[in-house]
């Protein structure tokens, strides 16, 4: 039987207020939202990348997190284009773009980890690195054409 | 501030960290200027300001979890 929860859990409250702090001081440009909402919680900021392109990021804390890994998506622009002006989400899932197939609005979903190698202890701040990694890797992609794989999002 | 020299070294960062070389820089993340930068290996500026591009990093969590008696340990 699965059981259905409406709120947060206590644990999981402690945890995301540990994750708060957290983030309020690695990256404070980065938010919150919908904090109470069971399995809607959001974290949002943008990126300037080193080439001076901007980004907006979200971390979707679905119900099951910490122990579930939350989704990573870029949520501006839209689409997003590749290589030879290739849209993204046109991939669907893809090992060599580290992308998931979209679960939420078309946004591109970012391969952080994988769900096999997910560790409720890895962090939020953690998850956002690899996106920052990750959209470096694009705008290196965009140049070359070589494939998002080719750089490392492991730190 | 973004520089095509920085995006060069971050991009040959990640290409090394991906072939498995040992990189010659290290990449910190500048809370003030909130930008992605790399930097010599050795260098100590601005430690407090920076956030490092660590396997440490990634596991925080677990580093302080016995000490604070948190929650979501295990995956």
């Amino acid at each position: 039987m699965v059981m259905l929860l409406s709120t947060w859990s206590r644990e999981q409250q402690i945890r995301l207020a540990w994750e708060e702090n957290l983030l309020r001081a690695e990256m404070p440009h980065f938010q919150f939202n919908n904090r109470a909402t069971f399995g809607n919680t959001t974290v949002n900021g943008s990126y300037t990348s080193t080439a001076n392109n901007s980004y907006s990021l979200a971390v979707w804390l679905k119900a099951g997190f910490p122990h579930q890994a939350p989704g990573l998506y870029v949520t501006s622009p839209m689409p997003l284009y590749g290589h030879n002006g290739r849209a993204i989400q046109s991939y669907g899932t893809s090992h060599f773009m580290h992308v998931w197939e979209s679960d939420w609005n078309t946004y591109v979903k970012i391969c952080h980890w994988r769900d096999d190698n997910w560790s409720a202890s890895y962090t939020i701040v953690s998850v956002i690195m690899k996106g920052l990694l990750w959209l470096e890797a694009l705008e290196a992609h965009r140049r070359t054409g070589r494939k998002i794989d080719s750089y490392s999002l492991t730190y | 501030m973004a520089s095509d020299h920085n995006s060069e070294q971050v991009q040959r960062w990640m290409e090394d960290v991906a072939k498995q070389k040992v990189p010659q820089t290290k990449l910190i993340f500048d809370r003030e200027t909130k930008s992605l930068i790399s930097v010599p290996i050795g260098d100590q500026k601005n430690g407090d300001k920076v956030l490092e591009f660590t396997p440490q990093e990634a596991t925080r969590f677990a580093s302080i979890r016995s000490t604070l008696h948190l929650p979501g340990t295990t995956s």
